[in-house]
């Protein structure tokens, strides 16, 4: 019989692990961070063949740290390369000049390339950002958290439910350091977004455990429930892998890796985190 | 199945109704794509204090007049809070708009040929309203000297028409045979004139060169003007006509009798009013003659802060993309849930019900004239997914509890409907009353969409769900 407390541990490891991770980076500030968050200017540059010496002349002309990188389509097929650039507060004139030694560069290769376009986040854009944002997840995890417990109005049930909830945002947000997935608009619109999905799953295996307790079999719950929690979660994942491949909107890509990310970690909060807490409550005769 | 029955549900009539609403809705109205969506640029200025209400009203119809004066169409301006300004223009790119925004106007008043009054004169400027007896109109104070010499130049000048410029220019025209070679190079040698911006039009009957100068007419040297156009005239052969005149008229209005006779009596006036008449286009050029008196310099200092461009192709791109994105989705969904269940008869309900929620998000952003833009998809995805997990919560309990009746199975279901959505309202909400409008877009849409779901989709699923196992 599927016992989730014996595998109980290997969650606390990982949320532990996943608060170090977090601890260390925050500290250090080497939480990867898009333009959005961080402040800075990325230029777009329409082609199929990116020039990668645009770093190196970028730095040795104007003294700015550029990273390129080129975006594929669907197909595989290279369709722009983009360049963000660090440096906060770059006048328009600055950005001319820049945008026109790139085009010199790609004229004097004769490589077609279309209208570069860009976009520019000031310094108290990129923090004000940060900072609603955060307010954002954190508002919107209280907020989540008080309904939980007024509809089930009992303690340790809402209590499992909150802390697997809490524990999937911090695991997702420490795996994206990890993997280095830069937290931007995008990302923390998933982040938001899985406060909402992860909870799903363990507002219905609560409400069963609760409420059909006595009627059935403690296991039989837990096993029906697993058929429609593992229903739930894999339609949502398939949907994001779908969206990952097919989008080539950079805003949806990022939402989408994340939330499988997050639902990967809500399997085994959800599944051993607060069904072990659950299980020792209703088993312990709780009310 | 039985159709008929299925019909005389009331869910499902609901259900049918809001999808015919939406579809007859967004047929008419269309659904408005942000910039991302859309293509087109998007600058974000933040001021350098709080507004007030008025305040705020006050510098976006500046910005607004300015950004179309210069031709900028399609322009809108709106606030995101009491210190950020957002400018979004179809099309253009926005250095454009900064460069206008970035420096203050120049205002200029003129009677005839002679300035009466500049931006620098003026100590107030009131807001435009209707004037009891002689409709829309703008008040006006100037200081003392400016009154003074407001009244010389009005007497001198006869009463003339009164023409407002803003950052006047000087343009030369030249009517020719054949297009004005090395122009440029006479002008800068001859003249040291370096900031003309020639440029020439060839057409049936021969071309059209014109010559723009940021200088105002009044700043050149005397005769300067009348001796450039005379050697040009001179120098050049197959010159037809040669004028010049002054660039950046923005509005006119005629000097009243009244007013007339108190300068004409030597009562020079530092309180006016300039009124343009009582209908709605009289209401319109008062709020744009208020615009032009503000804009000599915006009432505030801006910065700055966030500006992007997406250019339309683009944007068609992410459109297309979307709609790939989200019926490949769907249809991958099915699979997994067929793979599921093993049984189509519950496929297709949550197949239909998952497009009408879609349709329906769609039929009401195009009520609300809400953008739809990435967030939004983002929103729609969000609720779509929860759709589609609530609905195999409701298969499941009407499936696995089968000794219990079917009204209890459907309540136990909507407990976990019910509780999954309050969590997602109760977490979107505080994103609505941040200040990040990407966050808002994708709040407002995720909760319009799970509510919708909520009220009226999933209670239709429920009935089709029950429909289908009538006879079990």
């Amino acid at each position: 019989m599927f016992e989730p407390k014996k595998l109980l541990p290997i969650p606390v490891v990982v949320l532990l692990l996943s608060l170090v991770v977090i601890y260390i980076n925050a500290s250090a500030g080497t939480i990867p961070m898009g333009v959005d968050l961080k402040g800075g200017t990325v230029l777009i540059i329409p082609t199929t063949q990116p020039i990668f010496e645009l770093e190196e002349i970028i730095a040795n002309d104007f003294g700015y740290h550029a990273k390129s990188r080129s975006i594929r389509d669907f197909a595989g097929e290279v369709k722009q390369q983009e360049i963000t650039i660090d440096t906060v507060g770059l006048s328009n004139q600055e950005e001319r000049a820049l945008k026109d030694r790139i085009i010199s560069e790609f004229e004097s290769r004769n490589i077609e390339r279309g209208e570069i376009f860009s976009e520019t986040v000031s310094g108290f854009f990129s923090d004000m950002f940060l900072r609603e944002s955060l307010k954002a997840v954190v508002f919107a995890f209280l907020f989540m958290a008080i309904v939980i417990f007024i509809k089930f109005r009992s303690f340790v049930p809402s209590f499992a439910v909150v802390v697997s909830a809490f524990a999937d945002i911090v695991e997702t947000i420490a795996a994206m350091t990890v993997l280095g997935i830069e937290l931007s608009k995008g990302s923390i619109v998933a982040l938001l977004l899985l406060i909402g999905y992860s909870v799903d799953t363990d507002i219905m295996l609560t409400s069963r455990l609760l409420k059909q307790r006595g009627r059935k079999g403690i296991d039989e719950i837990i096993k029906n429930s697993m058929y429609t929690g593992f229903t739930m979660t894999g339609t949502t994942i398939t949907a994001m892998i779908v969206l990952l491949l097919v989008s080539t909107s950079d805003l949806l890509d990022s939402i989408a890796i994340v939330i499988i990310i997050g639902l990967v970690f809500d399997l085994l909060n959800t599944w051993i985190t607060n069904l072990s807490l659950l299980k020792m409550y209703v088993e312990g005769g709780g009310k | 199945m039985n159709l008929d029955e299925l019909w005389e549900d009331r869910r499902i009539k609901i259900l049918a109704v809001c999808v015919i609403l939406s579809l007859i809705i967004i047929g008419f109205n269309g659904i408005s794509k942000g910039i991302d969506l859309e293509g087109g640029s998007r600058v974000n200025l933040r001021t350098e204090r709080s507004l007030d209400t008025v305040e705020m009203a006050e510098l976006i119809s500046v910005i607004e007049t300015r950004l179309n004066i210069f031709g900028l169409k399609d322009v809108r301006v709106n606030s995101l809070g009491a210190d950020i300004v957002q400018i979004e223009i179809a099309g253009v790119s926005p250095d454009e708009a900064i460069d206008i925004l970035g420096q203050p106007g120049r205002l200029n008043v003129k009677i005839g040929n002679t300035t009466a009054f500049t931006g620098a004169d003026l100590t107030r400027v009131g807001s435009f309203g209707k004037e009891p007896g002689s409709g829309w109109g703008v008040p006006f104070t100037l200081s003392e000297l400016g009154s003074i010499n407001f009244m010389d130049v009005a007497v001198a000048e006869n009463f003339k028409k009164v023409y407002m410029y803003l950052d006047e220019g000087t343009q030369i025209r030249v009517l020719s045979t054949t297009p004005l070679e090395g122009l440029e190079k006479t002008l800068s040698d001859n003249y040291g004139l370096t900031d003309a911006k020639i440029n020439s039009t060839t057409g049936i009957g021969g071309a059209i060169t014109t010559v723009d100068f940021d200088t105002p007419m009044s700043e050149f040297k005397p005769g300067e003007l009348d001796r450039v156009t005379t050697e040009i005239n001179t120098s050049y052969t197959g010159v037809r006509d040669i004028s010049y005149a002054s660039t950046g008229l923005v509005n006119s209005a005629p000097i009243s009798q009244g007013l007339q006779d108190l300068l004409s009596a030597g009562e020079a006036q530092q309180s006016m009013v300039i009124t343009t008449g009582a209908d709605e286009e009289s209401r319109l050029r008062a709020r744009q003659i208020e615009a032009i008196l503000r804009s000599g310099s915006l009432t505030v200092k801006v910065e700055v802060i966030e500006k992007l461009r997406v250019p339309p192709e683009l944007g068609d791109e992410f459109v297309k993309n979307s709609i790939l994105a989200g019926i490949l989705g769907i249809v991958a969904v099915a699979m997994v849930i067929f793979i599921r269940y093993r049984d189509a008869r519950i496929v297709l309900p949550i197949l239909v019900t998952g497009f009408s929620e879609v349709i329906i998000i769609l039929g009401i952003a195009s009520i609300i004239k809400w953008n739809i833009d990435l967030p939004a998809i983002a929103g729609i995805i969000a609720a779509v997914g929860t759709g589609v997990d609530d609905q195999i919560v409701i298969t499941d309990e009407v499936f696995m509890e089968k000794e219990k009746s079917i009204r209890h199975r459907m309540k136990s279901a909507f407990f976990i409907i019910m509780a999954a959505w309050m969590t997602t309202v109760a977490a979107m909400l505080p994103l609505l009353s941040i200040g990040l409008q990407i966050l808002r877009g994708f709040a407002l849409t995720t909760i319009i969409g799970v509510t919708i779901g909520v009220a009226v989709t999933r209670p239709a699923y429920a009935s089709l769900i029950r429909n289908i196992i009538g006879g079990e």
